[in-house]
């Protein structure tokens, strides 16, 4: 008798212990809905009554620092982000794309210098140029390039950052990425040295 | 007692791989398995949305907010590190503008009136490689706010760390993901938000690209993110072909217009065309037919009718051979009974 119930017991809790994460997992499984989260507190004049989205998120590549190479005063020294290694180097994720969203990536830049950054050690942003290249897309997104030669009005990266490349229509998890060449062109005044720039890439 | 407790003890175990179990699942279904990239990626969402908003598609990915004077309101967004390293991100709020259809945020941190409201909980955030974690964005619109909607950007910003032994010239790259700000002051009932396509046309590029081009004008109070797909009907033939997607979702700010562009395949015929243009922006949408007409370019056309030309010459001079042969002919026959 005390056998059994033990037994009963024991199954009741093993039933109840391996039915509660799968309903947990199924409340996280869409982007719905979780559950009525804030609290108004007596402080707030005017508080809003919100709830938590569980949509995934906008992702953007780690930073890295990349060697451009080497060139003389005159020339201009080309680039790839990557680095030369194969694949893209900066890939936007978009996994809000359940929503058909879209996102528009930026570029602005810093001039480059060496040294302690006198005139003659820098070379302005004006000079650098930003060319975006092939995007390859996985999953379904509409990515679109804006190149930013350098030395144009619409290649100017020191002002506002430039769009580079805007996607939209995304359908599902879908990212795109590209691998863009950098472009520096040295003034024939530049000295000698290791230049060190900033290149600032956004996506919203 | 012992087969009791041998099956208790089973039973205990089953519960625990069947906990573990699902939440491993979970684990791995939510960051990305293939991160790509050398060093992974990194990454933000919003997390706290207005119930009001709960349909609104764009809420649910931007902060939109429409607040009287003395508002506060708390937002939270979740920071999330899929590198496979430690990292250390910067949280900011940024001034940002639209314009040429672009929602753009400014360089660095720039202020601007809507910035000097916000406060970031957790300026800097160091997180272990694979975590997540929430910071709080809060907005206090002070007294005197000025009416209207303004514009910005929360960034999570991540800077490489510049190595000081590189042999030749580098970029330190800086990266930052953002959550847009579409913030509107003012009281009573929030302004609507409206727009109009004012024209469609269409043409073919030099490249025989068609594109289609509907030009948007925002007739609300709120800015709005365009996004459509434009469809062909009653082509040659009694064709039809599309959906098209827009190619770039359009920003626009009240009264701002810009144009929004489609781009059909090559292999589409030439001739006349109904295209109905169908936009929408969060809930609002608009719709719009017009014809439009997809022609080669006009040297082409030149180089085509001059085709007649030659065969009216050619028929000339046939005409001419022909006259002569008969004069001739008429000729020798006069001159052959004498």
């Amino acid at each position: 008798m005390v056998k059994t119930a033990f037994s009963i017991l024991a199954v009741t809790a093993a039933a109840g212990i391996a039915l509660t994460p799968v309903a947990a997992s199924a409340a996280t499984a869409g982007p719905a809905v979780l559950a009525y989260s804030s609290s108004p507190s007596a402080s707030d004049p005017n508080t809003t009554v919100t709830f938590t989205v569980t949509v995934g998120a906008l992702s953007l590549t780690a930073p890295d620092t990349v060697n451009l190479g080497s060139g003389a005063p005159g020339t201009t020294i080309t680039g790839l982000l990557g680095g030369g290694a194969p694949g893209p180097s900066v890939v936007v994720t978009d996994d809000r794309a359940l929503l058909a969203a879209s996102w528009i990536a930026t570029a602005s830049a810093s001039s480059w210098t060496t040294g302690s950054g006198t005139p003659a050690e820098t070379i302005p942003v004006t000079d650098v140029g930003y060319s975006v290249g092939p995007i390859t897309t996985t999953g379904t997104i509409t990515a679109t390039a804006t190149n930013r030669p350098a030395g144009t009005a619409a290649g100017d990266l020191s002002g506002a950052p430039q769009a580079v490349v805007t996607g939209t229509a995304g359908v599902g998890d879908n990212t795109a990425g590209w691998d863009p060449a950098i472009s520096v062109a040295v003034p024939a005044f530049a000295v000698g040295g290791i230049y060190t720039g900033t290149l600032t890439q956004s996506v919203s | 007692m012992r087969r009791s407790i041998s099956f208790i003890m089973f039973a205990l175990a089953a519960g625990f791989l069947s906990i573990l179990s699902p939440v491993a699942s979970a684990a791995t279904s939510s960051s990305p398995s293939a991160a790509p990239g050398p060093q992974g990626t990194f990454g933000v969402r919003l997390v706290d949305v207005p119930v009001s908003e709960a349909g609104n598609p764009r809420a649910l990915r931007y902060i939109i907010d429409y607040l009287p004077t003395g508002a506060v309101i708390h937002r939270r967004i979740l920071v999330a590190n899929d590198e496979a390293r430690t990292a250390r991100f910067s949280v900011y709020a940024d001034a940002a503008y639209i314009s040429g259809g672009e929602f753009v945020g400014y360089a660095g941190a720039t202020r601007n009136e809507l910035t000097n409201w916000i406060s970031v909980q957790h300026p800097t955030l160091t997180l272990a490689a694979g975590a997540e974690v929430m910071d709080m964005i809060t907005i206090r619109v002070p007294p005197g706010a000025t009416r209207g909607e303004h514009y910005g950007v929360i960034w999570v910003q991540q800077s490489a760390k510049a190595r000081a032994r590189d042999a030749e010239s580098g970029v330190v790259e800086v990266s930052r993901v953002g959550v847009r700000l579409y913030v509107a002051v003012g009281r009573g009932g929030a302004p609507p938000t409206s727009f109009d396509i004012t024209s469609i046309t269409g043409h073919l590029t030099d490249a025989r690209q068609p594109v289609i081009v509907a030009h948007v004008n925002n007739t609300g109070g709120r800015a709005i993110d365009v996004n459509g797909s434009a469809r062909l009907t009653d082509g040659p033939g009694g064709t039809s072909s599309g959906p098209f997607p827009a190619q770039r979702i359009v920003t626009l700010a009240p009264g701002q217009s810009w144009n929004i562009t489609f781009a059909a395949p090559k292999s589409l015929p030439d001739g006349s065309w109904q295209v109905t243009v169908t936009l929408a922006s969060g809930l609002t949408k608009a719709t719009a037919t017009a014809p439009i007409q997809l022609t080669a370019n006009v040297a082409a056309q030149a180089a085509t009718s001059a085709t007649p030309w030659i065969w009216l010459a050619l028929g000339g001079l046939v005409a001419l051979v022909v006259a002569t042969g008969w004069y001739a002919r008429q000729h020798r026959r006069r001159q052959a009974p004498a």
